[in-house]
């Protein structure tokens, strides 16, 4: 019964990722109409053959800047995630394998940066550092620092203490090469799942700060700033709102699933 | 009799059904030791699963295994809970696993006798206090109040050993009950299971991977390979099979020091690798063709000496 | 014969790291002394918690210890450090209990027997694969094992395995602690058999650690009976088991099982 789920969360997960990544891949060579072109005789026009989902309120297809912000949203999501990453693991990586003083510097560092909500740090960080993707990617990136960081560390004193550790430093092996060769490959599979968590949760804080006008600025489109420009015409445009949101909730749903089916395959592995 | 096992076999359910256990057949009688002797992967231990049925999910079994002449296969959850930890009780092998790490272990001997018996609060701490002085365990009182972690791997094996003889149980099935503990510790438990067993009259089912330590302690013993029963001796002297004189041969006597250890050519089969015929043939130095097409039933060669080999 | 290794008043304690200063930190090894002369087979012998896997460690230099000499080839390697610590490395090699452990489960055996020439930048490319393949012979193994995973191996496969890496660079001193207890009988006698063959053609000098004193008896010339940090007798393996002179080394023999069987 477990396993049936477990392959419903890979199939429907992947397949709608897939479909995404598909419309995403598309949009680089082809979109229906301009993005940015404003043509208000058809605005807030409902979903017809030529515009397949509808006007917003300048006339811009709302299916074409739907397509061009998925570019935004992976673009998002691949860089926050990249950076909470690299910066996480490594810390984690340091704090796990050497241990004493350095590891309780850096965990109260982590420690602190996880206390701070996550939406109020990325708000901080960008009326520092102003509006636009950029900052938004970085200040979204630094949040899920910790996560990793945790997840890398504790991977770390799991393994640090095992036998073939010992045996690589009994041949000579550096501490560089016992973390990067022999520790890292071992410690992997729970990072790719919390990437993936991670990745979805990029994408919905992007949504947030655009909706929040910090984000993506206009006339660049994004899911976020899309739903935010929405709100106001739901009553007479719901297809406008709709696009937007559904998107949104379809690649964090695909993203989770896909999660939780990895955390599912490496707890049967791990059983093994 | 306290036990006979006849014709048990356990599978495991997945796509191939996996065969661990094949037509496994023994008896142990009413106050008698009977060791188990195996390697990694024989089944000796699936085999007290079966008895005590905590097999996983994925493992089915058939055959009948009659416990004071009735099969207890057919009994219901309810009725097997009652029969566990009261008529069969069991010994682990790491102690430190088998006691909850949050309750002293005073607690958890009494926590037996409150499921099992109607004995009063009271009655219950005295009795719990009588266990742990049959076990020799010493300072009572405090042991009472400590958690297992502050308690030696002497001492916790001895605790599990007095929940185990809790409710004067029929037979007790120990698995490799001494392996993580020390040599002098281990005679120690040894001479403690000796004891109860002299005192109680109780069958006494005792698995190891030590063929000295089951020649020591055990009255009958029985040797298994990839699933099978392969020999079964009052001594390990009268051994013939094969299969039991290869093991002998690869203990480390340090009487023969200077000669190599007889070392068995090849492994173990795993559980997919087993083919029909005797399932040592592989191995076997003498082995002949019709060893790798016919099975050898276990026969009765002299008197209770139990042999499966077409050739010896 | 020299010696090739000589402890000197030897100690090591472990203390918790509390915040209050800890009476208690008990010496795991407390003052020892001995000498292994080149090419015996040195046993250590002892309970659990004697001290005598600490020793393996200290001489390793897995850890570092209180005070004391350990003397190797006539060097005192206790200060080691940076480039000559890893010179010494290829030296002194040491094998572990746990088969299913002891091999990094992401990395091929390949891999595995190749890298103490990768750290130690040993030998041009084709003359390592040439002497991989050379000590696969020797453990039995042929060429297809080179692209297996630990995992597709047996517990006494992988025991060699590790026994070929520790191997590779060719040390003189090499540690073997409780190198066959995690093993069955009849894999355990493989790997006895294996490792006097290695000596033999290696001229290697072991430090065999254990707590079972059948397997220490059959393979040791000497051996050292550890409790509680001490060193409470050093005989020769037979002068031992005959005629053993302290009372807890009686004790000891007293509880190994197997008098009926033989």
């Amino acid at each position: 019964m477990n396993k049936k789920i477990k392959d419903y969360n890979f199939i429907i997960g992947g397949g709608i990722l897939i479909f995404l990544l598909l419309v995403m891949g598309v949009s680089f060579f082809y979109l229906p109409h301009s993005v940015t072109e404003i043509n208000t005789g058809v605005k807030l026009s409902p979903p017809s053959s030529s515009y397949l989902l509808g006007t917003d309120n300048f006339g811009r297809d709302i299916l074409s800047r739907l397509m061009k912000g998925s570019q935004t949203a992976f673009l998002v999501g691949i860089i926050s995630v990249s950076i909470g990453c690299s910066i996480g693991v490594f810390l984690g990586a340091v704090s796990g394998y050497f241990g004493g003083r350095i590891d309780e510097i850096i965990m109260r560092i982590i420690d602190a940066m996880m206390a701070f909500p996550g939406i109020l740090f990325a708000l901080m960080f960008i009326s520092v550092f102003g509006v636009g993707i950029e900052n938004t990617m970085i200040a979204i990136g630094i949040m899920s620092i910790p996560t990793f960081a945790r997840i890398t560390r504790s991977g770390f004193l799991r393994e640090k203490e095992l036998e073939y550790i010992k045996a690589a430093r009994v041949r000579g092996a550096s501490n560089f090469r016992i973390i990067y060769h022999h520790i890292l490959p071992n410690v992997i599979s729970p990072i790719i799942v919390a990437a993936t968590m991670s990745f979805s949760s990029a994408i919905l804080a992007e949504a947030a700060l655009s909706y929040l006008g910090l984000g993506v600025q206009a006339p660049n489109p994004s899911w976020g700033r899309m739903l935010s420009e929405s709100q106001m015409y739901f009553m007479i445009a719901p297809w406008y709102t709709l696009a937007p949101g559904t998107m949104i909730s379809l690649t964090v749903l695909a993203l989770n699933m896909l999660g939780d089916f990895l955390r599912g395959y490496q707890r049967r592995q791990g059983k093994i | 009799m306290t036990i006979e096992i006849k014709n048990l076999n356990v599978y495991f359910n997945e796509k191939t059904k996996l065969q661990a256990v094949n037509n496994l057949s023994f008896n142990v009688k009413k106050g008698e030791i009977m060791g188990l002797v195996g390697e990694s992967g024989c089944g000796k231990s699936l085999t007290s699963l079966s008895i005590m049925r905590l097999l996983g999910k994925n493992a089915s079994l058939t055959g009948e295994i009659n416990f004071l002449g009735e099969n207890i296969l057919n009994l219901s959850k309810k009725e097997m809970g009652s029969l566990r930890g009261k008529e069969i009780s069991m010994i682990f092998q790491e102690p430190l696993t088998a006691l909850n790490p949050l309750h002293r272990v005073g607690k958890q001997i009494s926590e037996i006798l409150k499921i099992h018996t109607s004995l009063s609060k009271k009655e219950i701490k005295v009795k719990t206090l009588d266990l742990m002085q049959e076990v020799n365990l010493k300072d009572l009182e405090n042991t009472y109040k400590k958690f297992p972690h502050e308690l030696s791997g002497g001492q916790r094996q001895r605790i599990i050993i007095a929940m185990a003889i809790a409710c004067e149980p029929k037979l007790i099935i120990a698995d490799e009950p001494t392996t993580a503990l020390d040599v002098s510790t281990q005679a120690q438990i040894i001479d403690l299971l000796k004891e109860i067993n002299n005192k109680k009259h109780n069958s006494l089912l005792f698995i190891s991977h030590d063929l000295d330590l089951v020649g020591d302690l055990c009255h009958r013993i029985a040797i298994m390979y990839a699933g099978h029963i392969i020999e079964v001796i009052e001594d390990l002297k009268d051994a013939k099979h094969p299969y039991t004189k290869c093991l002998l041969d690869a203990i480390p006597n340090p009487l023969h020091k200077g000669n190599e250890l007889y070392s068995i050519p090849g492994r173990v089969p795993t559980l997919a690798e087993r083919e029909s015929g005797c399932p040592f043939a592989g191995r076997c130095p003498i082995a002949k063709e019709r060893c790798h097409k016919i099975l050898p039933e276990l026969l009765e060669r002299e008197d209770r000496h139990l042999l499966r080999c077409l050739y010896v | 014969m020299e010696n090739i290794l000589e402890i000197k008043n030897l100690k090591k304690s472990f203390g918790s790291s509390n915040f209050f200063k800890v009476k208690d930190s008990k010496a795991a090894v407390d003052n020892i002394s001995f000498e292994i002369k080149k090419g015996e087979i040195f046993g250590l012998v002892g309970e659990s918690g004697c001290g005598k896997s600490t020793t393996g460690n200290l001489i390793s230099k897995l850890l570092s210890v209180d005070s004391g000499e350990i003397i190797y080839n006539g060097k005192n390697i206790c200060g080691l450090k940076g480039r000559d610590l890893k010179e010494m490395r290829k030296n002194i090699q040491m094998i572990f209990q746990d088969p299913y452990h002891s091999l990094n489960p992401k990395k091929n055996i390949g891999w595995i027997l190749m890298e103490p020439f990768i750290i130690h930048n040993l030998y041009s490319k084709d003359d390592r694969r040439k002497k991989i393949l050379d000590m696969l012979e020797i453990a039995g193994f042929d060429e297809s094992f080179l692209s297996k995973y630990p995992s597709e191996l047996s517990g006494g496969q992988r025991q060699r395995v590790a026994i070929l890496a520790a191997l590779m660079c060719e040390p003189d001193f090499v540690i073997a602690d409780e190198a066959v207890s995690a093993l069955d009988v009849s894999v355990q006698a493989q790997i006895l058999n294996f490792m006097k063959k290695l000596q033999k053609k290696m001229g290697l000098t072991y430090l065999f650690i254990s707590h079972d004193l059948n397997v220490i008896y059959y393979m040791c010339d000497r051996i050292a009976v550890m409790k509680e940090g001490k060193i409470i007798e050093i005989n020769e393996a037979e002068k031992l088991y005959l005629n053993p002179k302290h009372p807890y080394t009686k004790s000891l023999l007293a509880a190994i099982p197997g008098k009926k069987a033989r």
